[in-house]
Formats: structure tokens, sequence, C-alpha cells
């Protein structure tokens, strides 16, 4: 496997829509044969940015290049790339098979050729047995493994797929995401991915790239993007993270004037002072109903306590406005349980704290 | 009545029955009837002949009708259909506000404010000898004698049917068309078909249904015109529709019948044809 086949870059993309920015100037690379997903919120670009790699979205500045070959201007057909559509956009009028040889046909393809190509395919996504069937007779889960196969069809060196997963029920969800890992990593191509869910991005991805408002926050590999977030947008789009907020001192992030907490890296101050913000995870935070060793001298309060099975989800507060997350394994909750109104004593090593960047600016 | 009282969705059915059992089904049955009756020049005798039919099926006059109808209609048909298709591809794809997309449409419907005849008449003044395109090419010194074949020839009586029937076209096509999801053009677009390909490959297929009903209007109402054919033409052509008029105008209502009964059951056929390639009921 070449490792540079199917590599894409975006070199300064902007999308506008009259006046409205939907892409603000990314610099994206992904290399060739790697699964890509794009994390964000409704809204934040991702599947503006997919669909201009597609070439069904005109570019208004920057470029784009597939194997370092500048494609903006071609048409789909001509990057390499292939399609995978939200609603999987399957013909209804052609069976599966019709379906998948659909680009051999345009091509001029005879029908015999064409169907045998067809047939591989549809073989490849276990589908062969329903090669005669139409969309409408197909459940959620078929119909994406023909839209699939149609995307394969004309070995496309990128598989660009919008949301593939999410017309699906939870368990159809998470079966899908196995077989499309699997494809990918049988047939070497790089999978461009949109998604909003975290879970699927981490399950998938080998790096992920979280966007909001058009920008690109933070590009890493799950567990890159899980344990350092770059911002707060990443960690609090992520979950399962705590955001402080503090003045920088010499001794550290002072929350209050009673309050201040060690940090292990010194990060950024936010333009406009020396307020900054940190993120802490909330299955690193410790929380006892006594004091322990290395806890916080000033406890918190117990807002709510909910059992979550392998973890329960600890609230707390305090009266200076700390506000913690905790997710405390549920051995340790057993051990000492904590109920609404308890101090809790909290703890975490300094080097979780991890320091947030400011947001990116916007243009 | 055991079965009326099992299912009572009979009853339900009753009302509907009864109205297309009285005013369709007896005319026609009556019309059978008469087209097997007897005729002189002021009366007419109830009788089991088949004169009529005999007659009608032997004429020269009835063969060169059919051919003329069928004709108008074909005529009429091709260029509805691609003038009906252009616009509703137009009104669907193009135009990417709802409501703009209504105004249009609406604008489309304009013309049916006014009556047939009205609309046909308004033709005449810009047709005729010395109506108005003759008399603009004639002072623009591009012709030297007025255009013969403007009025009363068979290309006004084309004319006037694609102006009154081509709606019929433009409606059921734009409405199959909206239902097509749109990201199939993207998806056909990705395949690397070009935009007359997915026309032809993605959009025609989907829009069968309603190409197959604005059909069905089109070609029963000019097959079942005499109006215009007789306004347009100015009596020079007759169409099925003409032939049956002028009986019944000489009150030879037996041979009407038996024209009417001939056209009744043409109409039938072409239909069953059509039903034949387009499964109507599955897109409805």
């Amino acid at each position: 496997m070449q490792i540079n086949k199917g590599s894409v870059e975006l070199v300064g993309v902007v999308k506008r829509y009259g006046d409205k920015l939907a892409v603000s100037e990314i610099n994206l690379a992904i290399a060739g044969g790697s699964y890509c997903c794009l994390l964000g919120p409704s809204g934040c670009g991702k599947s503006t940015t997919l669909r201009m790699i597609a070439g069904h979205e005109a570019v208004s500045e920057g470029d784009i290049l597939l194997n370092n070959r500048n494609v903006t201007d071609l048409p789909p057909r001509r990057r390499g790339t292939a399609m995978m559509f939200q609603n999987y956009a399957l013909f209804p009028h052609l069976s599966s098979l019709d379906n998948v040889a659909f680009s051999l046909k345009i091509a001029g393809i005879s029908k015999a050729d064409r169907h045998a190509r067809a047939l591989e395919m549809l073989q490849l996504v276990n589908m062969e047995t329903y090669a005669d069937a139409f969309p409408d007779n197909l459940s959620g889960g078929q119909q994406q493994r023909v839209a699939l196969a149609r995307a394969l069809i004309n070995q496309p060196e990128v598989i660009l797929l919008d949301e593939p997963l999410s017309a699906l029920d939870p368990f159809l969800r998470v079966r899908m995401r196995t077989e499309l890992k699997r494809i990918q990593q049988q047939l070497g191509i790089t999978f461009i991915h949109v998604t909003h869910s975290q879970e699927e991005a981490f399950a998938l991805a080998d790096s992920v790239v979280v966007m909001n408002n058009g920008c690109i926050e933070q590009i890493d590999n799950p567990q890159g993007i899980f344990r350092t977030p770059r911002t707060a947008f990443v960690a609090g789009f992520i979950g399962g993270h705590n955001i402080i907020e503090g003045r920088l001192t010499g001794a550290g992030l002072q929350i209050s004037q009673a309050r201040t907490l060690a940090l292990q890296t010194v990060p950024a101050p936010h333009s406009g002072g020396d307020q900054t913000q940190v993120s802490l995870r909330c299955d690193h935070i410790r929380v006892s109903p006594r004091p322990f060793d290395n806890a916080q001298a000033l406890p918190l309060q117990v807002e709510s306590v909910e059992y979550q099975g392998s973890y329960v989800h600890v609230r707390t507060r305090s009266d200076d406005g700390l506000q913690l997350s905790i997710h405390q394994p549920d051995a340790d909750y057993l051990q000492a349980p904590l109920y609404p109104g308890d101090p809790a004593y909290v703890g975490w090593h300094p080097e979780d704290l991890n320091p947030l960047q400011p947001p990116a600016a916007h243009a | 009545m055991r079965s009326l009282a099992h299912n009572p969705s009979y009853l339900q059915v009753t009302p509907l029955a009864l109205v297309i059992l009285l005013f369709l089904l007896f005319p026609v049955l009556t019309i059978l009837v008469v087209s097997f009756w007897d005729f002189n020049a002021y009366q007419l005798i109830p009788d089991f002949i088949f004169e009529n039919y005999q007659f009608l099926l032997t004429s020269d006059v009835t063969l060169k009708a059919y051919l003329k109808t069928f004709f108008y209609a074909f005529t009429t048909w091709a260029i509805t259909l691609g003038l009906g298709f252009t616009l509703a591809y137009y009104l669907a794809f193009y135009i990417r506000s709802p409501l703009l997309q209504s105004v249009l449409f609406v604008l489309c419907t304009v013309p049916f404010l006014t009556s047939n005849i009205i609309r046909m008449i308004s033709w005449m003044p810009l047709l005729g000898r010395n109506g108005m395109i003759n008399s603009a090419l004639q002072q623009l010194e591009l012709i030297d004698a007025p255009i013969e074949w403007l009025l009363y020839s068979d290309f006004a009586v084309v004319l006037a049917f694609v102006h009154l029937y081509a709606l019929f076209m433009v409606v059921p096509i734009f409405n199959s068309m909206m239902r097509i999801d749109r990201n199939l053009m993207e998806a056909s677009m990705d395949a690397g078909a070009s935009a007359l390909q997915t026309v032809f490959q993605v959009v025609v297929p989907l829009c069968k249904s309603g190409i197959a009903i604005g059909s069905i209007f089109v070609v029963t109402l000019v097959m079942g015109d005499f109006i215009t054919v007789r306004l347009m033409s100015g009596g020079l052509s007759a169409s099925v529709g003409v032939l049956i008029h002028n009986e019944i105008s000489l009150l030879q209502y037996p041979a009407a019948a038996a024209g009417a009964i001939v056209l009744l059951l043409t109409v039938l056929l072409m239909l069953s044809i059509l039903f034949r390639f387009i499964n109507i009921k599955k897109e409805l």
C-alpha cells in the first residue's frame, strides 16, 4: 500500500454563502489510506467541507489537493472521490445491482461487464443475495451497504461519507461502524466521515478533526483529542470534561480568594487579561466524603448523585463558584457512598489540569 | 342483503357507486343501445341493426377523420410533453425559493381563468389573414403576401390544442418532480453523469407516472374535441368529434351514437396500452 495514495489536502479553503461565512480558511492534510472523521455540531461547516472535497459545492477561496493534484475546479467524477450520501440517495427506480452499476452504465460499459463488477461489489458488502431488490424493499442497513458498494465501484481513492450512520437505529449503528472500519482497512483507501457523534469518531478515526463555526478547533488522534482537548469548545463537545475558569497567578490558577489550583503547565492567558481556562477529566477526579492525601483543602458540596452502572456521576459545587462533575468508579462509591448535601473532598494530579487555548479567532 | 350486514363498507361505497351508475354508466349504455337503432330524416326507430356500424367502419370519411384525429393527438402530445417537461423541470429544479415556485406555478394557471372558446378566439386577431403577425411581417417587408397557413389550418389547430392543454402536462410532471430527492441528482453527478444523462437516466424514469397522467389528460381531451378543430380549422378539417357533432346537428342520433362508441373503444384501447407500460396505481 502506497502511503501517499488518496491523500487529501485543503489549503486556505473558504466557503461563503452571500455574506455568510460557512467555512473560514481551513487548512487540513489527511494522510492517504487513513480514516478521518470531521466532528462537530450541526451547522459547524463539516458537511460543507465534505461537499467541497466531493465537488458538489464550489470553493469560494483556496485549493483542494488530491494526491498533490489540484482538483478545486474538477467535476465530482474526475476527482477520484466518491460520496455516500446521508440518506444514501439510492435510485428508487433501479435494483440494487443497477444502482451499484449506475456509474459504469454512464461510462458506457456493457451490461454483462457492469453487472459482473457490481455483483463483486455487492459481495464485498454481503449484499449479493439482494441484487434484484429495489431500495424501497431494503432496510436502512441494507440500503447503506448498497450505497457503500455504489461508492466503491469506481475504485475511488477517497470515500466521502456524510453522516452515514445517523439514520440507523443504535444497535445497527454499532454494527455498521465495525463494517465500515473493516472495509476501509481491507481496501486501504481514505475514508472521510462526517459525524456529530464523538463516540463514532473515536471508534473509527485515525485522526479526528473537530470543527466549530466554520473553523477547525483541533486535529489529533482520538486519544489526543480526549486526553488533551485544545480549546474549551472541544472539551465541552466531546464531554466527560470539566472546564475550570480562573485567574492566572504565580501560584497557579486562582478560582477565588481562598482557592488556587496548582498547575503543571502554565496555559497561555486569554486575550484581554489573565483569565484562563483549563480542562479536567471527570474520571480523573478522586472524590470522598472524608479528606485524603493530596485532596483539595476546601471541600465542595454534593449536589446530585446518579448511578450509571460502571460509574457514578457526582455533581458537586462550592460557594466560590467551582463546579465539578465527577465520574466515580462504582466500587469506590459502594465503599463510601456520597449523598446530596455531603461535603465532597476532591483531588487530582496537577498534571491532569489541561490548559486550554482561547477559541480560534474568527475572521 | 346478508353481505351488506356483514360488510358495512358496501354501504359506504353506495353513494359513489350510484353517482357513477347514474351519470356515467347509464348514459353510456343509452348511447350503446341507441347506436343499434334505425333512423330516417325525421324520426328514430328502435331496432337492432348493424347498419350504423357498417356504414361507419367502411366509410372513407371515418378513416380520414381518425387519421386526422390521431395526427392532432400525437402532435399535441409530443409538443405538450416537451414543453411540459421543460417547464416543470425549470420550476422544480432551477427555482430555489418555494415562494417564487408557487407564484410561477399560479402564473401558469392564469390562462385557465378564461373559457376555452375565448382563449381560442383570442388567437384570431393574431393569426388571421390581416392579423397582427401578417401585417407586421408585411410592414417589415419580410413577406409580400399574407401567410395563409397561420389560421384555419392544422397549424392553428395544434397551436390551440397546445395552448389549451399544456398545463395538463405541466402539473402532474411538476408534481412527480417535486417528489424526487435532490440528493439523487448529486448522486448521479457523483457517478459521472452529465446534466443531460441525469435527466434521462434519473429524472425521466422517476417522472414516468407524471408523464403518463399528463399524457392521459392530453390524449383523451384531444381525441374527444370538436370545437377547437372546427374553430381553428375554419371547418376545413374534420376530426372524429366533428363528425359526431355533424351527425347530431342532422338529428342522426344512432349514427352519432355508433361513432361515439367506436371513439370510446379506441381511447380505451390507447389507455390500456399506456397502462401496460406504466403502473399508475403504484404512484398515486
